[in-house]
Parts: C-alpha cells; sequence; structure tokens
C-alpha cells in the first residue's frame, strides 16, 4: 500500500477534487481553440496568413519601391541588395510588385468569397429548411453550376462580361456558390428535426428568425472550413485567370499575370517567375494549413478535452 | 443495376436542358450587338440590319434560345467566324490532345499515388509516412501552372532535354508526340498524385477504424494482410470515384497548362478563340466540355454503384 492511500484526506483536497469534477464542460468554441494552439501545422498557416494580410494591409510602407515605377537601364536583374527579388522586363522592382500584388490577389479572393459565402449560406438555408418547391429549384440551379468544371464556368462568365478585376471577382463568386450551398443545406437537413429546432418553432419562432438564429450558428465550423478552402481556391482561380490575360489588367500588379510574363524571359532570369509563382504557392499553402487545421478543431470526434 | 442506370439517365436530361440554358444565355450578355461585332464598327445600318435578320437576333430571346438548342441537339453549333470553319467540328478535333495529356496525367498519378498511400497507411507515423504527408502537401498546394513553368525552366531551359513547349501528332509522329507531351504530363501527373495520395491515405485511415477491420486483427491476420486485402479493398471504392471525378474536371482543367506548352487542347482553343472574340467557338466549346464532364461523372457513378451495391438499393 502506498503512502497516499494511508494519510487521511485533507478537506481542502477533497473539496479541491470535489470542484474538479463538477467544473462545467468546457465550451466548444474554446475546446478548439486550444486544439488549434497544439496543431503546429495551423500555426505555421496562421502565421503566413497574418504576414500575408499585413503585407497587403501596409504594402505602401512595407515595399521598398513604388511597384509601377520604372527602371529601364536596370531591367530582368537577378536579385541584388538594392532588387530583393530582381527586376520585371520593365524594371520594375519584383518584390514590391509582389507585396501589392497581395493586395490583389486578396481583394479578389476576400470578395468573391463574400459573394459565395452569403448567396450559398442563404440559398443553403432555405432549400434546408423550407424545402418543397423552392429546395427544388435552388438544388436544380446548383446541379447546372456544377455541371461545368469551375474554371471553365469562370471562363464563360468573363468572356460573357469582359476582362478586369470585378468581373474576375464576381465570375469566382458564383462558381464558388454550390461549395457553400451544399455543406449549409445538408447540415440544416440533419438538424432540422432537432428538439431545439423543434422548441424554437413551438415557441412561435418565425421561418426567418430560425434560419438566421438558430440553424445558421450550428453551421459556423463546417462553413468556416469551407471559406478557408474556398478562399484558397479564390486565388489560384484569380491568378489563372490573370496568367490568361483575363482577370486583373496592367499596370495593377498581379501574381498570375506575373507569372505569365515572367515566364516569357526564363531565358534571362528565372527568379521573377519563380517568385511569382511562389507567393501563390504561399498564400494557397497558407489557407490550406489553417483550413486542415481548423477541420482537425473542430471536428468534435477528434476533441480530447471536450 | 440496369434500372440504376436509368435512373441517373433520367437525372441527367433535366441537368442537360439546364447547362443549355446556362451556355446560352450567358453568351447572350456579352455587350454589343453581334451583327455589329462580326461586320465591324464602320458597317452600314442596311448590311447591320440584314444581318441580324439572318442571325435571328431580331427575334425574343426565348425563341432564340430553342432554335439554338435545336440546332444542338442535332450537332449545329454554328460556324468559326475566324476560318469559317464549323464549330462541332474544331471543338471535336481539339478533344483528342486534351484527352491525351489527361489519361498519362491521371495515369502517371496513380502509379505514384496507390503504392505511396498504401505505404503511408501501412508505416502510419512512420518517417515514410510523414514525407509523403509533406510531399502531398506540397503537391496539393503548388498551382499547376507554377509546377509547368517550373519543369519548363529546368527541363527546356537549363537542360534543353525535352521541348518546353509544341505539339506533334501522335498517330503520325507518336515518339515526337510523346516527347512534346512529357512536360504538360508532368506537371498533371504530379500534382494530381498529391491530390490522390491525400484522398487515398484518408480514406485507408477511416477504413482502418472500423469495426471489421479490428475483427480481422482479432482473428489473428498479419497487420500487412489486413491492411492490402481487408482495408485497402474498401478504401478504394471512394477513391476510385475520386479519381474518376479528377479525369472529368481535367477536361476542362487543363486550360492554362495547353496554354503554357501550346498545346492544341479544348483549353487552347478556347482560349485562342476568346482573344479572337469568336464567341460561337468559344459558346460550342464550353457546351461541348460540360457534357463530357457529366457524360464521365454518369460513368463514375454507375461504376461505384457496381462496385458498391449499398448506393444501388439507396
Amino acid at each position: 500500500m502506498s503512502a497516499n492511500t494511508l494519510a487521511a484526506p485533507s478537506p481542502q483536497a477533497t473539496f479541491a477534487a470535489s470542484t474538479r469534477t463538477m467544473r462545467a464542460p468546457r465550451s466548444p468554441t474554446v475546446g478548439a481553440l486550444l486544439a488549434l494552439r497544439r496543431d503546429r501545422a495551423a500555426q505555421v498557416g496562421i502565421g503566413l496568413c497574418v504576414l500575408l494580410v499585413g503585407a497587403a494591409l501596409f504594402a505602401p510602407l512595407v515595399a521598398p519601391f513604388d511597384p509601377i515605377v520604372l527602371h529601364i537601364q536596370d531591367r530582368l536583374q537577378n536579385p541584388s541588395l538594392t532588387y530583393l527579388l530582381g527586376t520585371d522586363e520593365l524594371g520594375r522592382d519584383v518584390l514590391s510588385r509582389l507585396i501589392f500584388g497581395a493586395q490583389t490577389s486578396l481583394a479578389v479572393g476576400a470578395i468573391a468569397l463574400a459573394i459565395a459565402a452569403t448567396t450559398g449560406t442563404l440559398l443553403g438555408l432555405l432549400g434546408g429548411y423550407v424545402g418543397g418547391v423552392a429546395d427544388s429549384v435552388i438544388m436544380r440551379v446548383l446541379d447546372g453550376l456544377l455541371a461545368f468544371p469551375s474554371i471553365i464556368l469562370a471562363l464563360a462568365i468573363i468572356t460573357a462580361l469582359g476582362p478586369g478585376i470585378g468581373n474576375a471577382m464576381l465570375a469566382i463568386g458564383i462558381v464558388t456558390i454550390p461549395n457553400f450551398a451544399r455543406i449549409v443545406r445538408a447540415s440544416v437537413l440533419s438538424m432540422k428535426q432537432k428538439e431545439f429546432v423543434e422548441a424554437a418553432r413551438a415557441s412561435g419562432a418565425t421561418a426567418r428568425y430560425i434560419m438566421l438564429r438558430v440553424l445558421l450558428p450550428n453551421c459556423l465550423s463546417p462553413l468556416l472550413v469551407q471559406a478557408s478552402v474556398s478562399f484558397a481556391n479564390a486565388i489560384l482561380t484569380e491568378a489563372a485567370l490573370s496568367f490568361l490575360g483575363l482577370g486583373v489588367q496592367p499596370p495593377t500588379p498581379s501574381w498570375g499575370a506575373m507569372l505569365d510574363t515572367g515566364r516569357k524571359y526564363l531565358d534571362q532570369t528565372g527568379w521573377y517567375s519563380f517568385s511569382a509563382g511562389a507567393a501563390i504557392f504561399l498564400a494557397v499553402l497558407s489557407l490550406n494549413l489553417v483550413g486542415d487545421g481548423l477541420r482537425d478543431a473542430l471536428d468534435p470526434r477528434l476533441q480530447r478535452n471536450a | 443495376m440496369t434500372s440504376y442506370i436509368l435512373r441517373r439517365l433520367a437525372q441527367v436530361v433535366p441537368v442537360l436542358v439546364l447547362v443549355s440554358a446556362v451556355v446560352f444565355f450567358v453568351f447572350r450578355v456579352i455587350p454589343g450587338d453581334q451583327a455589329v461585332v462580326r461586320l465591324g464598327m464602320g458597317a452600314d445600318p442596311q448590311s447591320v440590319r440584314e444581318l441580324r435578320e439572318v442571325l435571328g437576333l431580331n427575334r425574343p430571346l426565348y425563341i432564340q434560345y430553342f432554335d439554338w438548342l435545336a440546332k444542338a441537339v442535332r450537332g449545329d453549333l454554328g460556324v468559326s467566324v475566324v476560318n469559317k470553319q464549323s464549330v462541332t467540328s474544331l471543338v471535336l478535333q481539339t478533344f483528342p490532345a486534351t484527352l491525351e495529356v489527361a489519361v498519362f496525367g491521371v495515369l502517371l498519378a496513380l502509379l505514384i499515388s496507390v503504392p505511396l498511400g498504401i505505404v503511408a497507411a501501412l508505416w502510419r507515423g512512420s518517417w515514410v509516412d510523414h514525407l509523403t504527408r509533406l510531399l502531398a502537401l506540397v503537391g496539393f498546394c503548388m498551382p499547376r501552372y507554377w509546377l509547368a513553368i517550373l519543369l519548363i525552366s529546368v527541363m527546356a531551359v537549363s537542360f534543353g532535354l525535352l521541348p518546353a513547349a509544341g505539339y506533334a501528332d501522335l498517330l503520325t509522329a507518336p515518339g515526337d508526340n510523346l516527347r512534346h507531351a512529357a512536360l504538360p504530363v508532368l506537371s498533371v501527373g504530379l500534382t494530381l498524385a498529391a491530390v490522390q495520395m491525400r484522398f487515398l491515405r484518408s480514406s485507408m485511415l477511416d477504413v482502418v477504424g472500423q469495426d471489421f477491420i479490428r475483427t480481422a486483427h482479432a482473428k489473428g491476420l498479419a497487420h500487412r494482410a489486413v491492411v492490402l486485402r481487408h482495408a485497402l479493398k474498401n478504401a478504394l471504392i471512394p477513391f476510385v470515384t475520386a479519381v474518376g471525378l479528377e479525369f472529368g474536371g481535367l477536361l476542362g482543367g487543363l486550360v492554362v497548362v495547353e496554354q503554357i506548352f501550346a498545346w492544341p487542347g479544348v483549353g487552347w482553343l478556347m482560349i485562342q478563340s476568346i482573344t479572337h472574340r469568336d464567341y460561337d467557338v468559344v459558346q460550342g466549346a464550353v457546351l461541348l466540355v460540360a457534357i463530357g464532364f457529366l457524360a464521365i461523372n454518369l460513368a463514375v457513378d454507375v461504376v461505384y454503384a457496381y462496385l458498391d451495391p449499398r448506393i444501388r438499393y439507396a
């Protein structure tokens, strides 16, 4: 027998033990945040995201040069102490253009995401909760959108509306709507018959109140994961459209357009297209790391201390 | 099985109608009078009016749609303004080139992803698992067009091993064709392998957590036998579906890769036609890609139902 069991427990110890067992269960949000803090990959992702957003927000302060000022005598240089990532075909500083390009990428991504998330969520809530004809119509429209490979539909919309940053945002947003609508609809369908929705209905809540105040907050975890992944995809698609000359128009710096121009000078300097591609890669990587981390952190099955 | 296929076919018809409507109306949004666009800005009003008559542009939009649909069903998608060829034959001519890269790309990806996915699941938590996961993450986040440019810069510009761009006919000059196809196929295959590896590993781990795997372990089977014979078989069912859907997505997903390698597939044709404002060709290409995409998805569903009887009776 150990010494522990022999000694009579002090009253304080008993009290401490009982409060420990009676402690209220930790809220899922706190659990998720703690899980995210333990996830090293997610932290790398969050760090990169902060860096990216910081670069975009403070671009004029951080960038060593004006992104559209030409230094013709210094064109297509390799990295040096003056131009940390070299210069482009007109002698503009590549690093400064990448930093300002972050503004473009994030702006297009964020607005496309806002269009897709609000429209998709509303359609999903309506279809899932109201059901019937509304649901059938919404689902058929989504089927119609999903019948195209997404870049093809984006290209078709851009062809119709004309190239440009605004139309790129709209096209990417429209193409992304089904991702959100389907996720929200699926979670609404799984919750619709649960007691808490029943209770809200019995207490006289309107359909609008139930959809926005009761059901929507409970769809947030899958929505959050989808948002980070869709943001990454939006950045990829924007870069692809700009690469094809259909997105952001010059002289506005855009990673995709820089990658396209850079590849024409591969025999003179590989750095130009390399750094533009690396910027896209890092942005997509960081958002996917955050998405993966959120998915694990928000999955109740994986939460150890729930 | 037959009734399942018939049911799925019946579901495809309304989607096809919807797709045609989306394609038709999206392209009606194009600003400007198409008759003026075709004749040029300085055209005299008389000939513009005549062309509008010929093109049916002065009739109600829904009549124009049904007219277009009736022609499309018979394979008439209009004529290219650039080279006066029929849109259908123009698009169909480019399909083999796209299919070639898609097929070889998927095959290459499978050659890489299946063994690595199995190894990662077999030795879960080992350095092999960590390394494959890292590679998969990098490949998953790597933009396919960036990989393509990196490959050109190393294999074509630095070492001169492979051509940077271009195309040769597969039937008349197979060797030349394969040399030109190598880099496009690599850039598709490597990125796809990463996606597949992630998918296979996670579906393997899903299966490994199930009761029948515990039973297999409990009756004394070796770990390797459990993974290869019991887990893999079940993990492959969703995997086949995922690979099939990726293949369908490649029909359109090759746009940028084809553009980089000047590979004359459907995506390349679309971009060329957008540049030349040859809208009927873009419209026809979008429609045919969507139909191909739907057909492949349907085939994938049928294969899935064949592999997993639970789907058929759901």
